[in-house]
C-alpha cells in the first residue's frame, strides 16, 4: 500500500470492549478452578493480571498491525497478530459503505465504516472499528468515487426532500412496537433457564414473592405477577425502540436513499434505488387500530440490520403512505382496490387455526380445573383466519404487482414486475377439488431471499399472474427468435408465439 | 394450469431414484435397528420393533417400486428463450416459473450413483435461490447449462 493508515488507537478499547464477553466466558471455568485449589490467592491475582496485561498488548499488537488503504483501484485492509491477513476488494466491486457510531466511537468523536459487496452474508465484508471523521470521509469518497455519500446531518439540504419523524410520532412507534413480544419471549426464556440452572431456588414462587409480597395467594398473585413482568417487558421494548429509531431522517437522493438513525449509536445507511426489490408496508396488530404503518424496502445485498428489511420510514398514518411513496418513491404505487380471495377457500382460513387448537384444548378443557377457559383459543384461531380471509388480496396494474396478507399483522407488498426471480404456483389435491391454487413470489432480499404469496386464487387468476410475469419480459432487442429457434436444444420445445 | 411443459426427465430417472431409495433405506434401517438394541440390551418391550420393522418394509417398498415411477410421470419442464418453468408434485402439484433474465448462475451436478446412470442434475439459480431439474441425461444437462448460460447472459441486468 502506498499510503496505509492506522485506526484510531480509540480502535485497542473498542477491541477490548468487544471481545470482553468472549474473555470472561473462557475465563469463569478457569477462575472457578483457581479459586478452589489450595493455590495461594496471591497467585491467583497474579495470574489474572499477568492474563490482563496479556491480553491488552494483544488488543495493542492488534492495533499496531491494523493497516488499511486504497491502492491500485483496491481497498487493501492488511492486519493478524499471528497469522497475516489481508483483504483485497477492487473498488467496482463495492456495493454500500455504511458509517456508525457507538459509545465508544461517540466518546473519541470518532465513526466505524462497513464496506459491503455484492454476495456477501450478514456480516459487513471489511468494518474498520474506529476512524476519524476526516479519514471517514476521505475513504467514502475514495471508495465510492462516482457518487461520493454524504452522510445526513443535522443540516436540512433543500435540494432534496427529506422527513423527520416527529417525537410524538416517535413515542407512538416505540409504545406499540413488536419488540413487546420479543422482550416478553425473553423474559421467559431467561426465567426458564435459571429455573433449569437452580431447580432448588424455585424461580417461580420467588418470582411471586417478591413481585407481589404474597405467595399462596391464589391465582390472584399470578395475574399480578404476569402484568408486572408485561409492564416491565413494554417499557424495556419502548427503550429499546427509541434508542434504536430516535432522530430518524430519510432523505432521498437521485439514485439513493439515505437512512440515518438511532440515539445511543447512530447508524447511516444508504440504499441505491436500483438495489431496491419491493416496498413493504406494514400494519402491525397493536398499531392497525390507530391506523399506523411502517414502511421498509426489501433491498439485495444489504439489510439495515443483520438479515432485516430496511426500515425506510418507522410510522405514519396509513392514509399518509401514498402521498409519502409520491415524494420518496414514486417508483411504487399504492393500490386502495384490490382482487379479493376466491369465496371457496374462505373454509381453508376459517379452519386451518382453528382445528388444530381445538384438537389441544378440548382434552385440556375436559381434563383439567379452569380448562375451558383454554376454549378462547380456538375462538382467537378463528378470528385471525376469518381477518386473513378478509385481508388476503392481490392487484396487477402496469408493471407492479400489489399483494396484501396477513400474517398476525397486515402486509403489503409493492414488487415490479422485474424484480420477481421466479414465480411458484401449488394445488393441493383439496385445492384442485375447488378449483383453487396458491401463488409464491420469490424476490431477492437480504436473507438470500423471501417469498410473497396468496393462498385462494382460482385458476384463471393464476394464468393471469403467469401470463403478466411471463408476456412482457424485458428481452433484449438484439436477440432474435431465428437465431435461438436454431440452436434449440431438446429442452426447449415451447413455441414462443402461443403465448400471444 | 396454462399449458403443460412438454418435455420429461430421462426414463433412467425411474431405475436411478429405485436405487437412491434403496440405498436410503438401508441407512433408515438404523431406526428399527437402534430399537432393538434397546429392546436387547435396555430390556424395552419386543413388539414396537415389530412394528417399526413392518412400517420400515412397507415404507421401502413404496420407495422403491411405487414413488420413483409416479415421480417420473409427474415431472415436467419447458426452456424456452424467455423463461424456465416447472410443474412437479405427486400430492401438491407445483409449477415453477423463471424468466430467463433473472437467472444469475447455472450448474451441473452429478454423484456417483448418478454418474453410473448417465444423468446428472441442473440446478438454476437466481438472487433469491435456486431451482434443481432432478435427473436428466448428462448430454442434455451440459446442452442445457450451455444454452441457459447463453440465453442468461443475453439479457444482463441488475439484480
Amino acid at each position: 500500500m502506498s499510503d496505509p493508515q492506522r485506526l484510531h488507537p480509540a480502535a485497542i478499547l473498542e477491541y477490548l470492549v468487544r471481545n470482553i464477553r468472549a474473555l470472561l466466558e473462557m475465563l469463569i471455568p478457569v477462575l472457578v478452578v483457581l479459586f478452589s485449589s489450595p493455590l495461594q490467592r496471591k497467585w491467583t491475582i497474579l495470574l489474572l493480571l499477568l492474563f490482563f496485561a496479556l491480553y491488552i498488548s494483544y488488543a495493542i499488537l492488534y492495533w499496531l498491525r491494523y493497516r488499511y488503504g486504497v491502492d491500485d483501484e483496491e481497498f487493501r485492509v492488511e492486519y493478524g497478530v499471528f497469522v497475516n491477513k489481508n483483504i483485497y476488494i477492487p473498488l467496482e466491486r463495492i456495493q454500500s459503505v455504511q458509517t456508525s457510531a457507538g459509545v465508544i466511537q461517540r466518546l473519541f468523536g470518532l465513526v466505524k465504516l462497513e464496506v459491503q459487496t455484492a454476495g456477501g452474508g450478514k456480516e459487513a465484508e471489511v468494518s474498520l472499528p474506529a476512524i476519524t471523521w476526516q479519514q471517514s470521509q476521505e475513504l467514502q469518497q475514495m471508495l465510492e468515487a462516482s457518487s461520493p455519500q454524504r452522510l445526513l446531518d443535522d443540516q436540512t439540504d433543500p435540494q432534496y426532500q427529506e422527513k423527520r419523524i416527529p417525537f410524538r410520532q416517535l413515542m407512538v412507534a416505540a409504545s406499540t412496537s413488536n419488540g413487546l413480544g420479543v422482550v416478553v419471549v425473553g423474559a421467559m426464556a431467561l426465567i426458564s433457564q435459571i429455573e433449569q440452572m437452580l431447580p432448588d431456588l424455585n424461580i417461580y414462587e420467588w418470582l411471586g414473592m417478591h413481585v407481589s409480597g404474597y405467595l399462596h395467594q391464589g391465582p390472584m398473585v399470578w395475574v399480578i405477577g404476569i402484568a408486572l413482568i408485561l409492564l416491565s417487558a413494554w417499557v424495556l421494548s419502548i427503550l429499546g425502540t427509541l434508542l434504536r429509531l430516535g432522530g430518524f431522517v430519510l432523505r432521498r437522493e437521485e439514485n439513493k436513499l439515505l437512512v440515518s438513525r438511532g440515539w445511543l449509536e447512530k447508524r447511516h445507511v444508504s440504499i441505491p434505488l436500483k438495489r431496491i426489490q419491493a416496498v413493504k408496508i406494514v400494519e402491525g396488530v397493536l398499531r392497525q387500530p390507530f391506523g399506523l404503518a411502517t414502511v421498509y424496502v426489501v433491498s439485495a445485498g444489504h439489510g439495515d440490520e443483520a438479515g432485516q428489511d430496511t426500515i425506510v420510514f418507522p410510522i405514519m398514518p396509513v392514509g399518509e403512505v401514498e402521498a409519502f411513496l409520491d415524494q420518496f418513491l414514486p417508483e411504487f404505487r399504492l393500490e386502495k382496490e384490490l382482487h379479493p380471495l376466491q369465496p371457496a377457500a374462505r373454509n381453508r382460513y376459517y379452519s386451518i387455526f382453528t382445528i388444530p387448537v381445538l384438537l389441544v384444548c378440548i382434552p385440556i378443557s375436559v381434563f383439567y380445573p379452569y380448562g375451558f377457559f383454554t376454549l378462547l383459543l380456538p375462538a382467537a384461531a378463528w378470528l385471525l383466519g376469518r381477518m386473513q380471509f378478509r385481508d388476503g388480496g392481490w392487484l396487477i396494474r402496469d408493471d407492479q404487482i400489489v399483494i396484501r396478507f396477513r400474517m398476525v399483522g397486515r402486509l403489503s407488498y409493492l414488487i415490479p414486475r422485474r424484480r420477481i426471480q421466479s414465480l411458484e404456483l401449488r394445488q393441493t389435491i383439496l385445492q384442485k377439488r375447488k378449483g383453487l391454487l396458491s401463488f409464491k413470489l420469490q424476490l431477492a432480499s437480504s436473507l438470500g431471499g423471501t417469498e410473497v404469496g396468496l393462498n385462494g386464487l382460482n385458476w384463471q387468476e393464476g394464468n393471469t399472474i403467469l401470463e403478466w410475469l411471463y408476456k412482457k419480459q424485458d428481452i433484449h432487442p438484439t436477440i432474435s427468435c431465428a437465431s435461438l429457434s436454431s440452436s434449440r436444444m431438446s429442452g426447449g420445445s415451447q413455441e414462443p408465439e402461443k403465448n400471444d | 394450469m396454462y399449458d403443460i411443459p412438454a418435455n420429461q426427465l430421462d426414463t433412467r430417472a425411474v431405475s436411478y431414484w429405485k436405487w437412491k431409495g434403496f440405498i436410503t433405506c438401508l441407512f433408515e434401517f438404523i431406526i428399527p435397528l437402534g430399537y432393538y438394541a434397546a429392546y436387547y440390551f435396555g430390556g424395552w418391550p419386543l413388539w414396537p420393533f415389530y412394528i417399526l420393522f413392518i412400517l420400515w418394509a412397507v415404507w421401502m417398498l413404496v420407495r422403491v417400486f411405487i414413488i420413483p415411477a409416479i415421480l417420473w410421470k409427474t415431472w415436467r419442464y419447458d426452456i424456452s428463450e424467455q423463461e424456465i418453468d416447472f410443474l412437479r408434485g405427486i400430492l401438491i402439484k407445483k409449477r415453477t416459473l423463471i424468466p430467463m433474465v433473472r437467472v444469475q448462475h447455472v450448474d451441473t451436478g452429478q454423484g456417483p450413483l448418478m454418474r453410473r446412470f448417465g444423468l446428472a442434475e441442473l440446478s438454476i439459480s437466481t438472487a433469491a435461490g435456486s431451482h434443481e431439474i432432478p435427473a436428466l441425461a448428462e448430454e442434455t444437462a451440459h446442452a442445457l447449462r450451455q444454452r441457459i448460460s447463453v440465453l442468461a447472459r443475453v439479457v444482463e441486468e441488475d439484480v
